[in-house]
């Protein structure tokens, strides 16, 4: 179901400027450029911040260069302090991509900003542009848009494809966390596949690899959401084919995930059969570990999960499937529609819980508490009740209170995640499941 | 010194029906009967006020803030026949950048310094451009600028159309304290033009507000504006002086404005419709009931 839309305070994502903006600061040596007010970099800088510390970057978040344009321009129009700013910036910037975006202000006056671009050729260096007027959607819509337009106006289409490469998509940079860690781990695990792999944001990723992504044989779309369009457009403009799967998190999920993909590849099942024994292998060596402070705490938890639309589901299917703890709510957070929200709730449905949890559309924290509160039998009376609690609480930083209600540990995993630096870490795969499986632990040992 | 009341009055309507025109006379009009006036033109193309200066015309404010970064009004204001304080908002060249934001902030800036209280105006009569197709130009009818609107319109449905999107737009913000409409000038209708005035009374009358004058197309307005003045400078003792300044009086002895009832599309397009049939009767020499009482 779904409690309310849009919510007033405590926003879980951004604008579309904040998306094509955290997603631009990813790319290899990549200078974003806003054509907008005063503010709307700065405030996106501090809104991508909230991704677990995303930082600068290259030339993204607080580097971004901006026309900061005011009453002035509004009026008569940006064009000219536009054509001012990119001349500047192509001066002293250096970068091998620069991405050229308008927001809302210059979107709502019109400032023919391409115009502009193609007055400048020959440009330094190749540019793409795009309309960002915040206003269109949020931060993961802007994901997507930037997305389809680095392919449509930067990344060659090449009519030889290679089976062995594929392109990650899907994640969002600091709007999904810990995307750099899951993309990663992602890869790691693809590449013993066989196959090379473009993530395009992540640490590592060259302008060679970025124009390569052309010639990948399968767009691998990590959402059930985001990046899918994106993919969509792509299969169109540069007949790469896609496929869209949950994110794969612990051993169950990510076996399931690669055979999938091997299957879609036509990779030779022997070698995905070792590459999984291996890994499961691995995995369980590890967690066997776990065990004796596993059966020694009492571990298996009630658990409610808060997260985007790309997360949640992993995340309670992982809690449910692989360890064994009882996933009460899955709040789903984004602002959907209702057809949106039909692709997750059939996603929902295929997983095979062993106890399945309410799956409920929310956004609002408070509503999500209060939702939480009207809604579970123990608080409605003192005794002869079934409790929930203590529930342990997977969700953003501003889920604490909900943690406290519930009288359980709490592991900040979505955005907005500002209590803690994320760079390496992810969930996905095995190596992301078993560090789900530490910090979980971590948490309820942490008061010790 | 005591603050006087400050009469504020918005014209609006199509472009090209005359706005210009009608509201340059009004203000000579008002001026020549004593009062201190100022003429407003909220109008990128800055020419409200042409005939009031001699056929020329002054830099905007809008100029002004692009020029040097801000503005001090009267540095904008400038004084044209009989005194009458000149001023234009001005706004970007076409098809680039936000008139409506333009005209927002031209008005904003006078009223912040308080130039109106400051000269002892009577009134403030703002010249604005054709429809309302934005926020920015509805200023001048939103809370605390002009009290009362009035809108030029010939018997042109197009014109028609403009002065019933005007309505819903004054009906829209008749609820927040914003300006009311007193009244439609009839323009290029004489009051005996025939079915051009039946086709403006009925629409005043559908829509419940009134007319304020008509005035009749004049071969005396072409000539004193071609002279770079108004009708009311350039040939004071004509006919159509005699109109204009019978409009001011009207305008200085009107008091109360009211909500207009504007036509929904449908009821609008269906009024279009049936006067569309009457007037080709009427032009293919069909006697009809109609036709007879016109």
């Amino acid at each position: 179901m779904s409690v309310s839309e849009r919510p007033i305070e405590r926003p879980r994502y951004s604008c579309m400027l904040g998306g094509v903006l955290a997603t631009a600061g990813a790319l290899p040596k990549t200078v974003p450029i806003v054509h907008g007010a005063q503010g709307c970099g700065g405030s996106l800088a501090q809104a991508a911040m909230l991704g677990g510390c995303y930082g600068t970057g290259y030339a993204g978040n607080a580097a971004v260069p901006s026309t900061n344009i005011g009453e002035s321009e509004v009026i008569f129009g940006g064009e000219t302090r536009l054509r001012e700013e990119l001349e500047s910036v192509f001066d002293v910037m250096k970068g091998d991509l620069f991405i050229v975006t308008t927001a809302c202000m210059t979107d709502i006056i019109g400032d023919d900003a391409k115009a502009v671009i193609d007055s400048l050729q020959p440009l330094p260096k190749p540019v793409i542009f795009l309309e960002a007027g915040g206003f269109k959607g949020n931060s993961y819509y802007g994901y997507g848009r930037l997305i389809e337009e680095l392919f449509l106006q930067y990344i060659p289409r090449a009519k030889k494809k290679r089976a062995d490469l594929v392109n990650l998509l899907g994640l969002v940079p600091a709007y999904d966390p810990f995307f750099r860690g899951d993309l990663e781990e992602i890869s790691r695990l693809l590449q013993q596949l066989g196959l090379t792999v473009n993530t395009l944001v992540t640490a590592g990723q060259s302008h060679a690899d970025l124009l390569a992504a052309g010639e990948a044989s399968l767009n691998i779309v990590l959402s059930r959401l985001y990046g899918v369009d994106a993919a969509a457009t792509i299969k169109e403009s540069h007949g790469i084919d896609y496929t869209v799967t949950d994110l794969p998190v612990g051993a169950v999920a990510t076996e399931a995930f690669l055979r999938e993909i091997a299957e879609k590849l036509g990779i030779d099942k022997a070698l995905v059969d070792r590459v999984i024994k291996r890994e499961v292998t691995s995995y369980y060596n590890y967690v066997d570990r776990a065990t004796d402070i596993i059966a020694d705490t009492d571990f298996q938890n009630y658990a409610v999960v808060i997260a985007n639309g790309t997360e949640a589901i992993p995340y309670a299917k992982y809690l449910d499937n692989e360890i064994g703890w009882i996933p009460t709510h899955v709040f789903v957070t984004d602002d959907l529609d209702e057809d949106q929200q039909q692709v997750i709730r059939s996603a929902f449905d295929a997983v095979p819980f062993e106890t399945s949890p309410e799956l409920v559309f929310e956004t609002d924290t408070f509503k999500i508490q209060q939702y939480i509160e009207q809604n579970t039998p123990q608080f409605l009376a003192d005794e002869y009740y079934p409790t929930i609690s203590p529930a342990f609480v997977l969700g953003s930083t501003i889920e604490r209170r909900l943690a406290e209600v519930l009288s359980g540990p709490f592991l900040p995993i979505s955005f907005p995640v500002y209590n803690r630096i994320i760079l390496t870490r992810g969930y996905a795969g095995f190596r992301g499941g078993l560090t789900l499986l530490e910090d979980l632990i971590s948490a309820q040992l942490a008061p010790r | 010194m005591a603050e006087k009341e400050i009469k504020q009055i918005a014209i609006y309507g199509k472009g090209g029906i005359g706005k210009s025109t009608t509201t340059s006379n009004l203000s000579a009009a008002l001026s020549d009967m004593g009062y201190k006036v100022m003429q407003f033109g909220c109008d990128p193309k800055a020419d409200s006020t042409n005939t009031l200066r001699d056929g020329t015309y002054i830099p905007t404010i809008l100029e002004l803030l692009r020029d040097n970064g801000k503005v001090d009004a009267h540095d904008a204001i400038f004084e044209g026949y009989n005194g009458i304080y000149c001023v234009e908002a001005g706004g970007p060249a076409p098809g680039v950048g936000c008139a409506g934001r333009g005209i927002i902030t031209a008005v904003q800036l006078l009223k912040q310094q308080k130039i109106f209280e400051e000269l002892e105006l009577d009134y403030v009569i703002y010249d604005v451009l054709g429809d309302v197709v934005c926020g920015g130009f509805a200023v001048p009818i939103r809370e605390g600028i002009a009290q009362h609107v009035f809108t030029v319109s010939s018997s042109d449905f197009m014109a028609i159309y403009a002065a019933n999107n005007l309505f819903k737009g004054i009906q829209k913000y008749s609820n927040a304290g914003g300006a009311l409409l007193g009244g439609v000038i009839a323009n290029s209708v004489a009051p005996d033009s025939g079915y051009q005035r039946s086709i403006v009374d009925d629409f005043v009358s559908r829509t419940k507000t009134k007319v304020m004058q008509y005035v009749p197309r004049s071969l005396t307005v072409t000539q004193s504006e071609l002279s770079g003045k108004t009708t009311i400078e350039a040939a004071p003792d004509s006919a159509q002086a005699k109109v204009y300044r019978e409009l001011a009086k009207r305008v200085d002895e009107h008091t109360e404005s009211k909500t207009p009832n504007p036509l929904t599309q449908q009821e609008l397009r269906d009024w279009a419709a049936e006067w569309s049939d009457q007037i080709l009767a009427i032009e293919s020499g069909e006697v009809t009931s109609v036709a007879a009482a016109i």
